[in-house]
């Protein structure tokens, strides 16, 4: 940690080597399906050349940034219900063993359920606006939330414990100045997959009924035949997902700082 | 009727009333080993010994003779043990009565040094505020004045024994269990340190109960010393130490020290336990 902290001009070189290999990885596949659509002459509509894909994110932005601005809300708050109410049910469940032993199952079979099933049914029970989505959203990536801070939470080292008992700890205090702090690293690894399956979750919920969004957008667009854009939205929707996972990436960092991981 | 009554309990209280802080008796304690068949191994033999308020005792002996379980039993960490512990402040459970600076510092990484010396004091229900101000006024005694707002990783073993240290005396309580407290010390610190625990002791009524291994630190802090043996854990022999002032840095080069020090290896040494050195 602290030896990447001290450099300075190698780092210039270390952010290269970093990042050339996947950018270069990535410029000749996108060459090779270029010049593999040119020269055996494919169908647009079958698959449309990067060009054609460029052409159509810079022809319909207004289009694109309208309705990826309903998936991200559709994400964002979505989100943020699942990381507070996981929060809350994480804290059930490691602060009280009966209430572990009657919650966690449910969580665990929640995920069993496949969310493709209940997606048509929330929009049969709440309609086809945002809400539906946002609860798709939120079943999806409360999951790996809920389960790593419950780990988090119950990795707290005895002798942690024992520390504060010594002290004449209550089991609250130990909860709240011990097991929280511990299990802070462990929420933001929660949080890091929780982001990324949201965003599928978003387009799950999308896809089988919506007015808008980048799902949406798709589903409408294939039959069109408008393969494209359909891309298009698809590279919208991958970048968009990439900047979420890095800004949650970005606070972990600096959380980590404070509160490091404990063995 | 309810005269008698009281006039009975009365009676009981004064019999109750020990003159001892800290009394064991024939404290024995097993540790299961292995799966399937479990079998219970003794880790500690009938430990019985009393302690006095201001009393210093040290327990010296070899490594894995049991004298951290010692500790985890008299902080009442520990309750599965047979035989009898009573100390004078509570009937109830010695957790939140004695101060326990446990062998390894234990300090939250996520909290600075004043913060991680403050939290025995959070604990009792101390304001926030005035935990830190009451812990920072201390930090000067344990030479942490100037790393008030470190973390623990940035600080090297001594400085965190000393924040453990600082964190444990806060808590304030008549009894003051130390494992190895300046074990990470260099021999100049760990002079300092010494010279510091006699005058936070000299006149405070605290009562300590050290563990070390150094025979020297034994010899200068304490007024009795036991000297535990293993397989089973017990003690196996008591010496008082009457070396005159301990303030004195003199005593540790002067003759009864010396003398004191040879009978003392000697006991460590020696395999036979039976006679009782004085
Ligand atoms: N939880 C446990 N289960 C089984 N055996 C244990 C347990 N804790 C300690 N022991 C055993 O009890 C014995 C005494 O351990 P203890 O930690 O009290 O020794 P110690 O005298 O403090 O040693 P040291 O000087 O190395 O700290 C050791 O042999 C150890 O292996
Ligand atoms: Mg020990």
């Amino acid at each position: 940690m602290a030896s990447a902290r001290s450099v300075s001009l190698p780092s210039i070189m270390n952010i290269a080597r970093e990042w050339l290999p996947p950018l270069a990885i990535g410029a000749l596949g996108i060459i090779a399906w270029e010049v593999w659509v040119r020269a055996f002459d494919v169908q647009r509509w079958l698959l449309p050349p990067p060009s054609s894909i460029i052409n159509e994110i810079v022809d319909s932005r207004g289009l694109l940034t309208e309705h990826a601005f309903i998936t991200l809300q559709e994400i964002v708050i979505g989100f943020a219900l699942a990381a507070g109410f996981g929060a809350l049910l994480a804290s059930a469940i490691a602060y009280s063993k009966i209430l572990e032993r009657s919650l966690y199952p449910f969580v665990i079979a929640s995920q069993m359920i496949p969310i493709i099933t209940i997606a048509p049914l929330l929009l049969v029970w709440v309609g086809p606006a945002m809400t539906s989505k946002i609860i798709v959203v939120g079943l999806i990536s409360f999951f790996p939330i809920v389960v790593n801070l419950v780990d988090g939470m119950k990795s707290v080292d005895q002798d942690m414990v024992d520390m504060f008992r010594t002290l004449g700890a209550s089991k609250r205090q130990i909860f709240l100045k011990l097991q929280i702090p511990t299990a802070i690293p462990f929420l933001m690894s929660g949080l890091k997959i929780g982001v990324v399956v949201a965003v599928i979750g978003a387009v799950i919920g999308e896809w089988v009924g919506a007015t808008g969004g980048l799902g949406w957008l798709m589903r409408l667009s294939a039959p069109q035949f408008l393969t494209a854009r359909v891309f298009a939205a698809i590279v919208v929707l991958t970048v968009m997902g990439v900047i979420l996972f890095a800004i949650v990436g970005l606070i972990e960092r600096m959380v980590l700082k404070r509160y490091p991981r404990m063995n | 009727m309810n005269l008698t009554l009281e006039s009975a309990n009365q009676q009981v209280v004064v019999d109750r009333q020990q003159e001892h802080l800290l009394e064991l008796r024939s404290v024995s304690k097993f540790f299961e080993v292995g799966t399937r068949p479990i079998s219970n191994r003794r880790v500690l033999n009938d430990v019985t010994f009393d302690l006095s308020a201001g009393e210093f005792v040290s327990i010296i002996g070899p490594s894995g003779c049991g004298k951290s379980t010692l500790l985890n039993l008299i902080s009442g960490l520990d309750e599965a043990f047979t035989g009898d512990i009573s100390y004078s402040e509570t009937t109830g459970s010695r957790l939140g009565h004695i101060s326990y600076m446990q062998q390894k510092d234990l300090l939250l990484p996520w909290r600075n040094v004043l913060n991680n010396a403050a939290l025995s004091l959070e604990l009792r229900g101390v304001s926030r505020d005035e935990s830190l101000a009451r812990a920072s006024t201390r930090l000067g005694e344990f030479g942490l004045a100037d790393h008030a707002n470190d973390y623990p990783a940035q600080l090297s073993g001594g400085m965190r024994q000393r924040v453990a240290l600082l964190r444990a005396t806060l808590a304030d309580t008549p009894l003051l269990l130390l494992d190895e407290p300046f074990g990470a010390l260099d021999a100049l610190t760990r002079s300092e340190m010494h010279g510091w625990l006699i005058g936070l002791l000299a006149n405070s009524g605290k009562a300590v109960i050290l563990v070390t291994h150094d025979v020297d630190e034994a010899i200068l802090l304490s007024d009795r010393v036991y000297v535990m043996k293993s397989d089973p854990g017990r003690i196996a022999s008591q010496f008082d130490v009457e070396i005159g002032e301990r303030t004195d840095h003199g005593v540790v080069t002067s003759e009864a020290f010396t003398a004191l020090k040879a009978t003392f290896l000697a006991a460590l040494r020696s395999d036979d336990d039976s006679g009782e050195a004085k």
